[in-house]
């Protein structure tokens, strides 16, 4: 049974260069997934697609057996797919635990303490209270971007999109950052899918999806 | 509501762009404020001046209009009505029975009225010319010359206090004695400083008026009064001299009056005058219409003093102009900074609008953020503005009114001691509004139609309810104002357009 299904994916920019040329890709809870391809080959554009943000010019997204196009998209975004942006998207005016508290607020996840589950999380993922605290521009680019992976679980979504959650990470920390994503996926029956450059991240997930041969193919 | 707890925390960390947009909001409602509160005290002050306004209307001789008429009738060949005296014949006269029909009128509040004839007198002697201060009674009454039938005397009745219009405005004011009552049938009178001195008469003495066409015919008159004239020596009669006045009540004279006419020869020349105070501005043309309908010849017109009212009343409307004015320029001005500051700023909400919505959040509640935002950023303005401008404000209108009210209490004041009564011997409380020609001293208060309560309230009018809606109006229309920018941005795009824009 596949949670998430894209079917003759088409997506072109307004210059009309096909970006996304009949992307077919399923996915299913409980694994980790990895979509690679070269800078460039439409990974970002792709995870835009899948969380909602833009529409297919052809073909469709499919989410729980429903078109995502067809359904409220700000709560699919808010309530079940957990997005981590390329470029963070987090507010510079709110400090790193303010910014997993507003997402949490925005899904209106029913949890006592949300600062405290906000704190616990940002642990998880590497920072310590005093940097929860802190605003966002007063974190290193690593740390803001552990800030943005924080905030993606923040409120139990069934699927994870990420968009290079390790690109500015050392080994150690990518190495941390995979086995939450890992845990997530085989604990919790979530559905993690993650882009990256990344050979070692790739390696940890269950299945991999090349966007680079996907063209090939077609080719 | 998380939206007010995000809203807060976007007030109060972009504190630079907050505080740029309240101190030009605090500006703007400072203005508005001042500008608001002058229109409104007045619009105020005009308002109670209207309401307390005394409407006279008066009747006048068309004389011109008589005059084309005659002429006409002679060019037509009825020599009848050519001649002035037939023609005078044909219009109804103005005399106090036509003039009481007049004042029983819904429209009038109250009337009076005067009559004046010529009297001879016996032991006195008139104040000549070159003995007076040259100062001379004014035109109007008893314009007939000095021919030999003509009496020495001047003498006018005076049906109530305000038909006394002399000692109302302070040009004439008693200085022994005091005033007769104009109610009384009794023979009193007041006379002049000078022709006091010239016959060393005083209060108490007895006068003797003698009918300057019958001799046998003689009136007697207790002097209650001596008042001196501090008119401008530039209102002056060729032919009558103020000093040869003698003021006395409508029922002593009109009593002579008729004992006169119990022989033809004897018959007084009386002159009729009278003023009719309307219930308010609106009726001066109901009421000379009623007045037609009443029978008054055509040849007489109603004259009101409504002019003055509207040339006092200039200024102040002119101020209120200026006010509405000036707030309508601050605003365009203030508003057309705001959508400025705002559209400098929309980068950097820009990238916060393309975040939430990116994280979920719909397109309603980041508008309510936003409006929340900028209505708490304006209302914080409003309220310190509102502050500033009323501490200038108050102080300044509250003078302004504050003078007004002395002004017309000063006035109430020395009408009293114009008629030589003292202060406390007036009656305060204004008496029924009924149209009586007979008023005694009792009414004074309402000559003015003051009451001193409705003056004091008004000081506290200023910043009122209607200043503060119009204020909080204001407001809404600042902040529908500044959000304008970012509703554009929040309706129009999609997150991912925002987000990949910004630059
Ligand atoms: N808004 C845009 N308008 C036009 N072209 C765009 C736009 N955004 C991206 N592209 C183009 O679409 C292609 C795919 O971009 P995308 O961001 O999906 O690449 P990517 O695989 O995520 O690359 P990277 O690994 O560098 O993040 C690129 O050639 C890019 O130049
Ligand atoms: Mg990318």
């Amino acid at each position: 049974m596949s949670l998430f299904k894209l079917e003759n994916v088409d997506y072109y920019y307004d210059n009309h260069v096909k970006v996304l040329d009949n992307i077919n890709y399923e996915f299913e809870p409980s694994k980790v997934y990895a979509i690679t391809g070269k800078s460039g080959s439409g990974k970002t554009t792709l995870l835009s697609l899948m969380s909602g943000l833009d529409k297919p010019k052809s073909g469709k997204i499919i989410y729980n057996d429903n078109d995502i196009s067809k359904i409220d998209e700000d709560k699919y975004r808010s309530h079940h797919v957990g997005v981590v942006f390329q470029s963070f998207n987090l507010l510079p005016h709110l400090t790193a635990i303010e910014n997993v508290v507003l997402s949490m607020d925005i899904a209106n996840l029913k949890v006592g303490n949300k600062k405290q589950v906000a704190l616990s999380l940002l642990n998880e993922v590497g920072l310590d209270e005093e940097k929860a605290n802190r605003r966002i521009l007063k974190l290193s680019g690593g740390e803001q971007q552990r800030v943005a992976i924080a905030r993606a679980l923040s409120f139990q979504p069934e699927v994870i999109l990420a968009d290079e959650p390790t690109g500015n990470l050392d080994m150690h920390n990518e190495k941390q950052i995979t086995e939450i994503f890992r845990r997530l996926a085989h604990e919790k029956n979530k559905c993690v899918i993650i882009v990256t450059h990344s050979n070692s991240v790739a390696a940890s997930a269950d299945v991999v999806y090349d966007l680079e041969k996907a063209k090939e193919n077609l080719a | 509501m998380y939206v007010f707890k995000n809203a807060l925390k976007s007030i109060t960390r972009t504190k630079s762009r907050n505080i740029l947009i309240a101190l030009i909001v605090v500006v703007l409602a400072a203005s508005c404020c001042v500008a608001l509160s002058i229109k409104n005290s007045a619009t105020n002050l005009i308002q109670s001046y209207e309401d307390s306004y005394e409407v006279e209307a008066w009747l006048g001789l068309n004389r011109q209009e008589m005059r084309f008429d005659m002429n006409q009738n002679k060019t037509q060949g009825n020599e009848e009505l050519g001649n002035p005296q037939d023609f005078m014949k044909n219009i109804a006269e103005l005399d106090v029975s036509s003039i009481k029909t007049y004042g029983d009128s819904e429209y009038v509040k109250s009337y009076y009225y005067t009559i004046q004839t010529n009297l001879n007198g016996s032991g006195i002697e008139k104040v000549s010319m070159e003995d007076s201060n040259v100062k001379y009674m004014t035109g109007g009454i008893g314009k007939n010359g000095e021919s030999k039938n003509v009496g020495d005397f001047s003498v006018v009745g005076y049906s109530s206090l305000d038909a006394m219009t002399n000692f109302v405005n302070g040009t004439y004011k008693i200085t022994t004695g005091e005033m007769f009552d104009p109610v009384s049938n009794d023979n009193n009178c007041v006379i002049s400083e000078e022709l006091a001195e010239q016959n060393e008469l005083s209060i108490g003495d007895k006068i003797t008026l003698v009918n300057p066409n019958k001799e046998e015919k003689t009136y007697e008159f207790i002097i209650t009064g001596i008042y001196s004239d501090n008119s401008e020596s530039s209102e002056f009669s060729m032919f009558s001299n103020a000093a040869n006045q003698i003021l006395t009540s409508y029922n002593a004279l009109n009593a002579v009056v008729e004992n006169s006419s119990q022989e033809e020869e004897s018959t007084l020349m009386i002159q009729t005058d009278a003023r009719f105070k309307l219930v308010s501005t609106d009726v001066i043309e109901a009421f000379s219409k009623e007045l037609t309908e009443k029978g008054l010849s055509s040849y007489y017109t109603v004259s009101t003093n409504l002019d003055s009212l509207e040339s006092t009343l200039k200024p102040i409307q002119n101020l209120s102009t200026f006010a509405t004015t000036f707030l309508i320029i601050v605003l365009a001005i203030g508003g057309a900074i705001l959508v400025i500051i705002n559209m400098i700023n929309i980068r950097e909400r820009k990238y916060e609008i393309g975040v939430l919505r990116s994280i979920g959040m719909k397109k309603h509640m980041v508008l309510g953020q936003f409006v929340i935002e900028t209505f708490m950023v304006t209302l914080s303005g409003i309220i310190i503005g509102a502050v500033i401008g009323s501490t200038i404000t108050v102080p300044v209108a509250n003078k302004m009114l504050e003078s007004e009210i002395t002004s017309m209490e000063e006035e109430t004041n020395e009408v009293n001691s114009n008629f030589g009564f003292s202060a406390k011997s007036v009656n305060m409380t204004p008496g029924a509004n009924e149209a009586t020609p007979g008023r005694g001293k009792n009414d004074i208060k309402e000559v003015f139609g003051g009451e001193n309560v409705s003056y004091v309230d008004k000081l506290n009018a200023i910043i009122d309810v209607k200043t503060i809606v119009e204020l909080i109006l204001i407001g809404v229309l600042l902040t529908i104002i500044s959000s304008s920018v970012s509703m554009v941005f929040i309706s129009r795009y999609s997150p991912l357009k925002i987000l990949s824009s910004r630059t």
